[in-house]
């Protein structure tokens, strides 16, 4: 707030110490009339008792010569009462000594004015020494608030370090083949580097780097962080994590606020590597000093795109031979030297394609050599991944961290559902079925080919065996709707005597887990295998042929109402 | 110039996804520019007989008016779907 506004809202107070009351009264009366609140004290015993009070006065107008001391005296008083906050003083005298005014002057008087009193010269000081006041009041205010903002911001800048090592101590896994470098700046400005093994035995890789800094940029990692771990953890493909992760972000951070990242899955099975890259530097698989393949960001950063506009295609690349991958954060590419210039991506070539043996130790001791300090403008993050390395172990359920030591464990189960009547037509088996065994920490895409099983055992059972509708219908576009209106109607003459029953068993076998899929119908028996002898059109029976083609076995009980999978865990 | 559509398939597709995905693939090839209509399947987790069931069918249609059919985007166990029922005999995979 500027001191006119001050000045202008509050009326100051001034005291008047003079022992003679006509003058006392005339420079009240003067002041009063440019302004001022006033208080007379015609005495030093009156004057001191008055500031005794602790009454608050903005100046003060003081006499030398009081009847019952001088104004030295009082100002000695005073210098007691009010040593922190000592108001100014205008000494009123006609001595003009400047031994004399040295002594006023050392006992803290700020201005001075000679008997006779030139009333206009008075009102000049007493108004500049107000505003001189009031400035002083305002700049101690400000930095009272400066103070506390800045105690405000080391705690925020706390929170949110404390986050980020929070979450880097939580998702630490040390994976062989993954080698991460991470340089935080000054202050934690959101770059944050994750590696994880899915229950698949596949890694995961996140490289993320989000706007702004400190607790604004940990609010942004963590949802990102919380995703990334949970659907690893679960065994999902990279494309719904980052759908998922640019759903929370666009929907529960402002709009402003968006994290670029990289995300990587090694899927050794098929010995691809799959990237996502959302506004990170490009990214690179390298053979011996060789750049074989780049992985550009082809997607906005996570957070801005709306669900229906957000394109979750990853760029999937063949591994071959013994190579690595190098991802890193701009904060690499953007560091500056003494002189200015950054490190650039030609620089970051260099190194990569004179083929070091240590790739991130040689990046990392450059960059300190071009940045002549290790104290970096923003968050510095490379990552290697050198896929031949690393080792992980397969498992189906996903691991159970319990104070850092992995914990896997098999229990057999047995879950069976019936469902009859007009439900049948209402309640989704397969999402229901699905939900339980995710519930269960059946990994992903075991799940996905659970779900796809029990779909077309349970539809087969309700089309062909409650509904008794042949599958005929369906060879044209055209058939394929008439199809689904006749499903519909034939819905309205459920009664409960129609009914489907679903078991799922996860058993052992021979020391081998495998998952049994059983379901019945009430209907008098569909068989499949005269259709599957007569038809061998893609369009026909394929459901039964997908079933078989996943499955171990597949039995289909007389007089073909009862059909039974079993699905074996490689 | 090819000109190509792409159809963004929902993260459950099978019969439910049946009415957009007719009328999606009768807009594209009534479209004279379209040559190409590709299914994008990176969204795509779950997956029905129906849903392949009705991507042949549409690839027929497609066939019969010289248009070509591609997937992209299908990873993990619903790229092993697509392989399984031998979509890549008549789709190909981009």
């Amino acid at each position: 707030m500027p001191a006119e506004i001050i000045q202008e809202n509050i009326s100051h107070s001034i005291l008047v110490v003079d022992d003679d009351l006509f003058l006392n009264e005339l420079f009240c009366h003067f002041l009063q009339s440019k302004g001022f609140l006033t208080q007379g004290a015609s005495s030093l015993k009156e004057a001191v008792a008055f500031i005794e009070q602790g009454e608050l006065t903005d100046l003060i107008l003081l006499d030398y010569h009081l009847g019952d001391g001088t104004g030295l005296n009082f100002l000695a008083r005073l210098q007691q009462v009010a040593s922190d906050n000592m108001p100014p003083v205008i000494m009123v005298s006609t001595n003009e000594d400047p031994v004399f005014l040295e002594d006023c002057f050392n006992a803290g008087v700020t201005d001075y004015v000679i008997k006779p009193v030139n009333l206009s010269l008075l009102a000049l000081k007493v108004s500049a020494l107000i505003r001189a006041v009031a400035m002083q009041r305002l700049i101690s205010l400000q930095n009272s608030e400066l103070a506390r903002f800045k105690r405000d911001a080391e705690r925020e800048e706390a929170v949110a370090k404390f986050t980020y090592e929070y979450l880097l101590r939580q998702n630490n896994q040390v994976i062989d083949g993954v080698s991460l470098w991470l340089k935080p700046s000054s202050s934690f400005s959101g770059d944050i580097a994750i590696a994880k093994v899915s229950p698949g035995g596949d890694l995961y890789f996140l490289l993320a780097d989000a706007t702004g800094h400190g607790l604004s940029a940990a609010i942004t990692v963590m949802p990102v962080v919380s995703i990334f771990n949970t659907m690893v953890a679960k065994g999902f493909a990279i494309q719904p994590i980052v759908i998922e992760m640019n759903r929370k972000l666009e929907r529960d951070t402002p709009h402003d606020r968006f994290v670029a990242a990289i995300v990587v899955h090694i899927e050794r099975g098929r010995n691809e590597i799959h990237v996502w890259n959302g506004g990170m530097p490009t990214a690179y698989w390298l053979v011996q000093g060789g750049i074989i393949q780049q992985f550009k960001s082809q997607h906005m950063a996570l957070g801005i795109l709306e669900d229906e506009h957000f394109d979750a295609n990853v760029q999937t690349w063949k591994m071959t031979g013994e190579g690595s991958f190098l991802a890193c954060s701009d904060g690499l590419l953007e560091q500056e030297n003494p002189a200015g210039k950054s490190f650039d991506k030609s620089r970051l070539l260099e190194i990569m394609q004179s083929n070091p043996p240590q790739l991130l130790e040689a990046l990392t001791a450059a960059l300190a050599k071009h940045a002549e300090t290790d104290s970096y403008k923003d968050d510095v993050s490379v990552c290697v991944i050198t896929p031949a390395f690393v080792t992980a172990n397969k498992s189906l359920f996903r691991e159970k961290v319990i104070q850092g030591n992995i914990e896997e464990e098999f229990s057999e189960f047995f879950w069976q559902l019936r469902i009859s009547g007009k439900k049948l037509a209402s309640c989704e088996l397969p999402p229901l079925c699905n939900k339980f065994l995710q519930y269960l920490g059946v990994e992903q895409s075991f799940c996905q080919i659970i779900f796809l099983i029990v779909s077309e055992m349970v539809s087969n059972a309700l089309d062909h065996g409650v509904l008794q509708l042949d599958s005929g219908i369906k060879e044209n576009p055209e058939g394929f709707t008439y199809y689904f209106q006749e499903r519909e109607k034939r819905f309205s003459t459920l009664t409960n005597k129609d009914a489907i029953q679903l078991t799922l068993r996860w058993e052992l076998n021979a020391g081998k887990p495998q998952l049994v899929v059983i379901v019945e119908d009430s209907g008098n028996g569909y068989d499949f295998s005269k259709k599957l002898a007569q038809q061998d059109d893609l369009l026909f029976g394929r459901g039964l042929r997908m079933i078989k083609s996943l499955s171990q076995s597949v039995e289909i009980f007389p007089p073909g109402n009862r059909i039974q999978a079993v699905i074996g865990i490689n | 110039m090819t000109t190509s559509a792409t159809i963004t398939l929902p993260n459950r597709f099978d019969y439910g996804f049946h009415k957009d995905f007719q009328r999606l693939c009768t807009e594209n090839l009534e479209n004279q520019d379209i040559k190409e209509i590709i299914f994008d399947f990176s969204r795509v987790e779950y997956l029905d007989s129906a849903a392949l069931g009705m991507m042949l069918m549409w690839q027929r249609r497609a066939a019969s008016s010289s248009k070509k059919m591609s997937i992209r985007g299908a990873k993990g166990a619903t790229a092993q779907i697509l392989e399984m029922a031998n979509m890549q005999r008549i789709f190909q995979f981009i």
